[in-house]
């Protein structure tokens, strides 16, 4: 392969790893939204987009390995594909996961602890996906700590959120046998919920961390 | 690279994994025993112990990489090189989860009452020697096996997260709520969470090995 070609097959490669990582994005906010609303329909597109995501995912993955092996990349380059073949995994995962809240907004009444508020989470876990991305982007190293910063308020958030269930169950009003066991079913979905979107938040930290392993050879944020 | 010494070097790669598997396995366990146990010593020790963990997770990968780069592998030797690749993320996250098992450890005490760390820790720990197993053994079934019992495993911890819900609600009921109980809940939540996430990474090396045998996505995702 002549070089300008293997130069635009890394560039191509930038590109479709942030596409996938748009339509990830796009997959959380549905699933979130789907949360919101009850709107089934809109939880169903997630749950069935995911096949799309999980193809996506094994394209991308061969042509990272295709770059290495055809092109022998060194130093900055090899850290680049290497760091995108990472990247791919966590970005399938948090479609996973997007997936999972759609399949909760199917199932359960997400509205029993209005003092939780979920939409909030999601949005910190979408701006940090949102950040690490452009930090591999445009290799920007200041955006990486950013992220790794986020994620201590997030996982802070999170746990101020099950908190908030364990004391609603609590101090909430006694039910009667009947109404248990749905109410059961809400509140552990509730922290099911708020288990994935932490674990989205995860997912942002390792492509932040990937990126600036990249950009640096710095492995201060992989662990 | 000449072909003998590149065989030698995927054998290598492969048994380095395995051996790194274990490792990971036994700090693992040693959490579930410290967070039973309430055992602060060997809580340290394994928190102490992430670093090695981790430089090895880098060592390794760097291995995998190297092997690619120079010896232009296809086919099963590529997916045995991107398995491996694979697989020491999810190994190397359980070690992370270990060291949140260790850090939540509280001196002389065990976790919720509701929760039964021994067995559910011990069934995720069996599940990532079987993956591993599977992967040193080239063996599908046992990779399939793994998934089924992943489902047991997450109906196991469902199950607890709902004693520890109920055990609040009877709380409620006898009127003596106070900030203990929220903590312990807390952590028999976050506990039930970690244990949980170890099933899953068990199923990520079952699947990754499985596609690597037969080019069967069907666990992957």
């Amino acid at each position: 392969m002549p070089r300008n070609e293997y130069q635009a097959d890394l560039v191509d490669l930038r590109q479709d790893v942030v596409a996938m990582s748009e339509t990830v994005a796009e997959r959380l906010e549905m699933g979130l939204t789907a949360l919101e609303t009850g709107d089934k329909e809109l939880a169903g597109e997630v749950i069935n987009g995911d096949d799309e995501i999980n193809q996506l995912y094994l394209d991308l993955e061969k042509q990272c390995t295709d770059l290495i092996a055809l092109q022998q990349p060194v130093a900055g380059d090899l850290r680049f594909i290497a760091a995108s073949f990472k990247i791919i995994t966590d970005l399938e995962r948090i479609g996973d996961l997007a997936t999972n809240l759609g399949e909760y907004a199917q199932t359960a009444d997400n509205d029993i602890f209005p003092s939780v508020d979920i939409q909030k989470i999601g949005e910190t876990t979408l701006a940090m996906l949102d950040s690490a991305m452009e930090a591999y982007a445009e290799e920007d190293r200041e955006l990486c700590y950013t992220v790794n910063d986020r994620d201590d308020d997030l996982d802070e958030e999170c746990e101020i959120a099950s908190g908030t269930v364990v004391r609603e169950l609590i101090e909430g009003e006694q039910l009667g046998d009947t109404e248990i066991e749905p109410f059961m079913e809400d509140v552990s979905r509730l922290l099911l919920t708020i288990r994935d979107l932490e674990r989205v938040g995860d997912h942002a930290v390792n492509i932040a961390a990937r990126a600036l392993y990249m950009i640096d050879n710095n492995d201060e944020l992989i662990y | 690279m000449g072909r003998e010494r590149y065989r030698d070097r995927l054998a290598t790669l492969r048994t380095d994994i395995v051996l790194f598997g274990e490792l990971v396995v036994e700090r693992y366990e040693s959490a579930v025993a410290a967070a039973a146990n309430g055992d602060l010593r060997e809580a340290d020790r394994i928190v102490r112990g992430d670093d090695e963990i981790n430089r090895r997770y880098l060592e390794l990968e760097g291995d995998c990489i190297d092997l690619i780069a120079r010896n232009q592998p296809v086919a099963g030797d590529l997916r045995l090189i991107t398995a491996s690749f694979k697989i020491l993320t999810d190994l190397e996250r359980i070690g992370d989860l270990a060291t949140n098992l260790a850090e939540r450890t509280e001196y002389r005490s065990g976790v919720h009452p509701a929760v039964d760390i021994e067995s559910l820790g011990l069934a995720a720990g069996e599940m990532v020697d079987a993956a591993v197993d599977a992967y040193e053994d080239d063996d599908p079934a046992a990779c399939r096996s793994v998934a089924v019992d992943d489902d047991s495993l997450d109906s196991d911890c469902e199950a607890t997260t709902e004693r520890i819900i109920r055990e609040l609600l009877a709380e409620q009921t006898a009127g003596d709520s106070d900030g203990r109980t929220v903590d312990t809940a807390t952590r028999g939540l976050l506990t039930v969470r970690d244990i949980e996430r170890v099933g899953d990474h068990a199923v990520n090396i079952a699947a990754r090995t499985l596609y690597m045998l037969d080019t069967d996505d069907e666990l992957l995702y």
